[in-house]
C-alpha cells in the first residue's frame, strides 16, 4: 500500500469518526419533520408549509404574524428528545447588537417576568424591561405560557425572537422502545400565538 | 395508492441503516444485571448453564423471526402495542405492553439502580471499603438517581454524545477481557470449557437455568420500533436481530469461559453456601487476573459511566412523558406543574426518582434480591413475547392476504419452538436454592394490577370492546398520516401511544 493511499485512508476514517461523534450528527432513529407534523395539527393554522425537512413556515389567517418553526434534537443514551423552536423576525427601528434571555421569576409560583442581558447595548435592557412591565397584553400572554427558553436578539436592524415551548416536543426512546409526542394544548397554543404577536408589536416600536 | 404500495414504499424508505439497528440489539449487554447474571450463571451451572444459553439462543432466534414478521406487517412506532392490538385486542395490548416495558422497568430498573453502584465500586477496593462502611456501595446507584434527578430538575442535560461510545465500549470491553482471559494461562483447572456444574446436569436443572440465560438475550425486540426509520427494513431488521443475538451469545460464551478459567469459585460463606462467582466480587478478581491493576479500574470506570448514563436517560425522558400524559388528561393535572425558572416538570421528576430509590431502599440494597428481581422481569418479558407470537399466528390465519415484506420461515415451527421454550422457561424459572415465591408472587401481583387497569381503561374510560382486534389497515393509515406532508386536519389526534 502506498503512503498516499494510507494517508487518504486514515483521513477518510478520521472524517467518518468525526462525523460519528459530531455534535451535529442526528440521533439514531430521528425522523426529521415528524414532530413538526404533530405540531402542525396542534397549531391548526391555515397556512403551514414545510420548507425543509426540519423547518416549517406558518402564519396567522390574517397574515399579521409570520413565523418559522425549527426542529432541534438533544441526544441521550439510547434516547433522544425532539424540540421545536418558534422564530419570528422583526425589523428594528434602531441599529445595534444585543441578546436577552427572558424567563419567569419565582421559586414555587410564577411571580413575574425577568429579563437577563447576555450581550450588547446595556441601555436596551432598561427599555425592554420597561416594556415588559408596561405592556399588559404581553405580560398577560407570557405569564401562563410554558416556554422553556425565550431569547431575543438584535442583529443589525433586525430583532429575532426564539421561543421553545415544553409542548410540541417528542421523546424517542430506544430501550425500552417507544416514542411519545408532548402535545401543545389549545390554551397554550393561544397564549403562544398571542405572545409572539405582542412581542412583534412591541419590538417594532423599540 | 393502495395500502400495499404505501407499505412497500414505507419499508424501503428510512433514515437509519443496518449499523444502528445492530447497535440497538446489542445495547442491552451493557446493563449491569446482564453481566452479573452471566457471572452467576456460569458460576453455579458451568457447562449446564452453557447448554441453557444455547437453548435460550435458539428460542430467541425463533422469537426474532416472529418479531421481524410483525414489524414488516406493522412498521409502526407503537410496535408491541400495535402487534397485539391487531391480533388480540386492546386489553391484551395494554396488558402486554405494560408488562413488557413498565413491569420490566420496575424490576430491572431497581436491579440496575442497586447494581450500578455495586458493580462500579467493587472494582475500586479502597472506595468500596469506604462505601460499605458508610452503608453500602449500592447507595451510589441511589446517589446517581438523586444527582441526575436534581440535574434534570435544573434543566441540565448530561451524556449527550455518550450513546455510541457506551454501547460499543461495553461490548468491546467484555470481548477484550474475555479473549485475554482465554489466551492467558489458566488459573483454575477446569473440566471442559465452562467447568463442572455445581447443581447437576440433568434436563430439569438445565431447564431451570434457561430463565436466567434468557435474560441475556431478551431485548432484541427493542429494535422493532425502528422499522419505520430503517432503510430496507424487511431485510435489515431480521439480519440485525439475528446478528445481534449471535454477537451477544458469542461475547457471553467467551466471557463465561474466561471467567471460569481465571477465577477460583471459592466458598465464601459455609452457612449460606455463597460462592465467589455468586457475587459481584468475582468481576474485579477476574479483571485483575487478566490485566493486572489496570483491569479493575477499566471495568470500574466502564460500569460507572454505563450505570450513570442509563439512569440519566431514565431521568431525562420519563418525566417529560408523564408531563405529556398529564397534558393529555391521562394523569392528574398536578403533573403539569413546571418550575417557574427552569420549566422542568418537578413532580414528574420526583416520582421517577422515588420509584427505583424507594424500591431499592425497601429491599435494603441487598444483592440477594437482585436475581429474583431479574427473574420476575424475565417472566414479564416472556408473557409479552407469548402475546406477540400468538398475535402473529392469529394474523397469519385470519389475514393471510396482508402484505408481508418478511415472512417467518417454516411457519409455524419457530412460533411453536419459541412458545414452548418460553413456557418451559417460565415454569422452571427458579434456579436451585431459590424460593419460587420470591419470583412468582411479585410478578403475579404486578401482572394482575396491570390487567385490572387494562380492563378498567378499555371498558370504563375508552368504552370499547377490550377483546376486539384492531384493523391493521386503520393502524397503518394512522401511522402513515403522521408522516410529513400528509394532509390531516384534526386538532389533537393523540398521535402518540400512551405507552
Amino acid at each position: 500500500m502506498s503512503q498516499g493511499t494510507l494517508t487518504t485512508g486514515i483521513s477518510t476514517m478520521l472524517q467518518k469518526l468525526s462525523e460519528l461523534f459530531s455534535a451535529r450528527r442526528a440521533p439514531a432513529g430521528y425522523r426529521p419533520g415528524v414532530t413538526l407534523e404533530h405540531l402542525r395539527r396542534n397549531l391548526g393554522l391555515a397556512s403551514f408549509e414545510q420548507t425543509e425537512p426540519t423547518v416549517a413556515r406558518a402564519s396567522l389567517g390574517d397574515g399579521s404574524l409570520q413565523l418559522e418553526i425549527v426542529e432541534r434534537t438533544e441526544s441521550q443514551l439510547l434516547m433522544h428528545l425532539v424540540m421545536t423552536e418558534f422564530v419570528i423576525r422583526v425589523p428594528a427601528s434602531t441599529e445595534g447588537t444585543a441578546s436577552f434571555d427572558l424567563h419567569h421569576s419565582g421559586a414555587v409560583r410564577r411571580t413575574g417576568i425577568c429579563c437577563r442581558q447576555r450581550a450588547g447595548d446595556v441601555a436596551l435592557l432598561a427599555v425592554l424591561q420597561a416594556k415588559l412591565q408596561e405592556d399588559r397584553a404581553l405580560y398577560q400572554a407570557l405569564m401562563p405560557l410554558d416556554f422553556k427558553r425565550l431569547r431575543i436578539d438584535l442583529d443589525g436592524r433586525q430583532w429575532c425572537v426564539r421561543l421553545e415551548h415544553m409542548g410540541g416536543s417528542e421523546v424517542v426512546n430506544r430501550m425500552p422502545a417507544f416514542r411519545r409526542y408532548i402535545a401543545l394544548s389549545r390554551e397554550q397554543r393561544d397564549w403562544l400565538l398571542q405572545s409572539l404577536s405582542v412581542l412583534q408589536r412591541v419590538l417594532r416600536t423599540l | 395508492m393502495s395500502i400495499n404500495d404505501r407499505l412497500t414504499e414505507h419499508l424501503n424508505r428510512g433514515t437509519v441503516g443496518f449499523p444502528t439497528a445492530f447497535a440497538s440489539t446489542i445495547g442491552l449487554i451493557m446493563a449491569s444485571p446482564v453481566i452479573l447474571t452471566a457471572t452467576m450463571g456460569f458460576g453455579i451451572g458451568g457447562s449446564a448453564f452453557a447448554m441453557a444459553m444455547l437453548i435460550a439462543v435458539v428460542m430467541m432466534l425463533a422469537q426474532a423471526t416472529t418479531f421481524a414478521e410483525a414489524a414488516s406487517i406493522l412498521p409502526t412506532t407503537g410496535s408491541v402495542y400495535d402487534y397485539i392490538n391487531c391480533g388480540m385486542g386492546r386489553f391484551f395490548a395494554i396488558t402486554g405492553t405494560l408488562s413488557a416495558y413498565l413491569i420490566v422497568h420496575v424490576f430491572a430498573g431497581t436491579a440496575e439502580t442497586i447494581l450500578s453502584g455495586v458493580m462500579a465500586l467493587v472494582n475500586f477496593e479502597h472506595l468500596n471499603t469506604l462505601a460499605e462502611s458508610a452503608g453500602g456501595s449500592w447507595l451510589l446507584g441511589v446517589g446517581f438517581v438523586v444527582v441526575f434527578g436534581v440535574l434534570n430538575a435544573f434543566g441540565v442535560s448530561a451524556f449527550g454524545r455518550a450513546e455510541i461510545i457506551l454501547t460499543f465500549g461495553m461490548w468491546t470491553t467484555l470481548m477484550v477481557f474475555g479473549v485475554l482471559g482465554l489466551i492467558a494461562a489458566p488459573a483454575v483447572k477446569l473440566d471442559g470449557w465452562f467447568g463442572e456444574s455445581m447443581v447437576g446436569t440433568d434436563l430439569m436443572t438445565i431447564l431451570s437455568l434457561v430463565g436466567m440465560a434468557m435474560f441475556m438475550f431478551v431485548g432484541c425486540e427493542f429494535v422493532t420500533p425502528l422499522a419505520p426509520d430503517l432503510r430496507n427494513s424487511a431485510k435489515a431488521m431480521p439480519k440485525a436481530m439475528i446478528l445481534g443475538l449471535l454477537s451477544v451469545a458469542t461475547c457471553m460464551f467467551i466471557y463465561g469461559a474466561a471467567m471460569k478459567r481465571q477465577v477460583e469459585n471459592v466458598l465464601l460463606d459455609t452457612a449460606s453456601g455463597v460462592h465467589l462467582l455468586d457475587t459481584p466480587m468475582a468481576i474485579p478478581k477476574f479483571a485483575e487476573q487478566v490485566m493486572g491493576d489496570i483491569g479493575p479500574m477499566w471495568l470500574g470506570i466502564g460500569f460507572l459511566f454505563a450505570g450513570a448514563a442509563t439512569i440519566n436517560t431514565l431521568m431525562a425522558g420519563v418525566p417529560r412523558i408523564l408531563y405529556g400524559m398529564a397534558v393529555d388528561g391521562a394523569l392528574p393535572k398536578v403533573f403539569t406543574y413546571l418550575h417557574p425558572r427552569f420549566k422542568t416538570p418537578l413532580l414528574c421528576i420526583l416520582v421517577v426518582m422515588l420509584i427505583p430509590c424507594l424500591h431499592a431502599l425497601y429491599l435494603g440494597g441487598n444483592a440477594d434480591h437482585i436475581m429474583p428481581l431479574v427473574l420476575a422481569a424475565v417472566c414479564a418479558w416472556s408473557f409479552a413475547y407469548l402475546l406477540v407470537t400468538l398475535s402473529v399466528v392469529i394474523l397469519r390465519i385470519r389475514r393471510p392476504d396482508l402484505p408481508r415484506a418478511y415472512r417467518s420461515p417454516f411457519f409455524p415451527l419457530p412460533q411453536i419452538a419459541s412458545s414452548i421454550g418460553i413456557l418451559l422457561g417460565m415454569w422452571f424459572i427458579t434456579p436451585p436454592g431459590m424460593n419460587p415465591a420470591d419470583i412468582y408472587v411479585p410478578f403475579a401481583v404486578m401482572l394482575g394490577g396491570t390487567a385490572v387497569y387494562a380492563l378498567f381503561w378499555t371498558l370504563v374510560v375508552q368504552k370499547v370492546n377490550p377483546f376486539k382486534p384492531a384493523s391493521v389497515e386503520e393502524v397503518l393509515a394512522k401511522e402513515f398520516s403522521n408522516e410529513p406532508g400528509h394532509p390531516n386536519n384534526g386538532y389533537i389526534d393523540h398521535a402518540a401511544k400512551t405507552v
